[in-house]
């Protein structure tokens, strides 16, 4: 008796060929942004106390 | 793991060799002359908040004024234009890549930035010509900008230099796309 390949509905049937899934956004990038809103942070509470020049964001329109 | 580096035709519009040299030529000098003239534009800061000579302080804010808009500002668009034409015209794509996607984002920062900054350092400029004694020294120097503007320039230069992997969702979709018409 010839051996009868798998119906597709059972489990022994291969995967239907699908497109992987998203490997999802690099641990540099998720670093890089941490990074940046951390000095983003510092920024504001420089420019907050104080920490500026005359020609720097508050002395726009000097 | 499959390599995520652009290949040749794939559907991405593709400069001519000739034009793609010529374009990363010119992106490579206006880059460069940027970043070397934050440099100089931070050592005239420098000079404007340390000396106690007036000449010194007067003629430093006129040069970083003329540096500013004659080369800063030009160099900046530059850069940008080129950087654009150079990731439309190659496989690498401008959104495909995190890489250049986030070159391209400090890129427009720091050119919007130089651009908003520079008519406050023409009007301390203009205060500068004509100030002096206590009024000329209390104007200080221009340190947060340009310091600030080379971290980014540097760590965008660090980025291009070592392209890290990383697909965006966008490049993700191309790339199966793409692979599926060639499969």
């Amino acid at each position: 008796m010839p051996e009868l390949s798998p119906r597709p509905d059972s489990a022994d049937a291969p995967a239907p060929a699908r497109p992987a899934a998203y490997p999802g956004t690099p641990a540099w990038v998720k670093i890089a942004l941490v990074v940046v809103l951390l000095l983003l942070v510092a920024l504001v509470a420089g420019a907050t106390l104080g920490l500026h020049t005359p020609g720097g964001p508050a002395g726009h329109g000097v | 793991m499959a390599s995520d580096a652009p290949r040749r035709g794939t559907g991405a519009a593709i400069l001519p060799p000739s034009l793609r040299k010529l374009a990363l030529v010119v992106h490579l000098a206006c880059s460069v002359g940027w970043i070397g003239g934050v440099v100089v534009y931070l050592a005239l800061g420098v000079a404007a908040a340390t000396s106690q000579d007036a000449a010194t302080v007067r003629g430093a804010w006129i040069a970083m004024e003329l540096a500013g808009w004659w080369a800063l500002v030009p160099l900046a668009v530059g850069t940008l234009v080129t950087g654009v034409a150079l990731s439309l015209g190659t496989a690498w794509g401008l959104f495909r890549h995190y890489w250049v996607l986030i070159s391209l984002a400090l890129t427009v920062l720091c050119t919007a930035i130089l651009v908003l900054h520079m008519p406050s350092v023409g009007q301390l400029t203009a205060v500068a010509r004509t100030a002096d004694g206590v009024a000329l020294r209390s104007l200080g120097g221009d340190l947060p900008h340009p310091t600030i503007g080379l971290v980014v320039l540097l760590a965008v230069m660090v980025l291009n230099v070592y392209k890290p992997r990383g697909l965006t969702p966008y490049g993700w979709r191309k790339q199966q796309a793409e692979r599926e018409l060639a499969g």
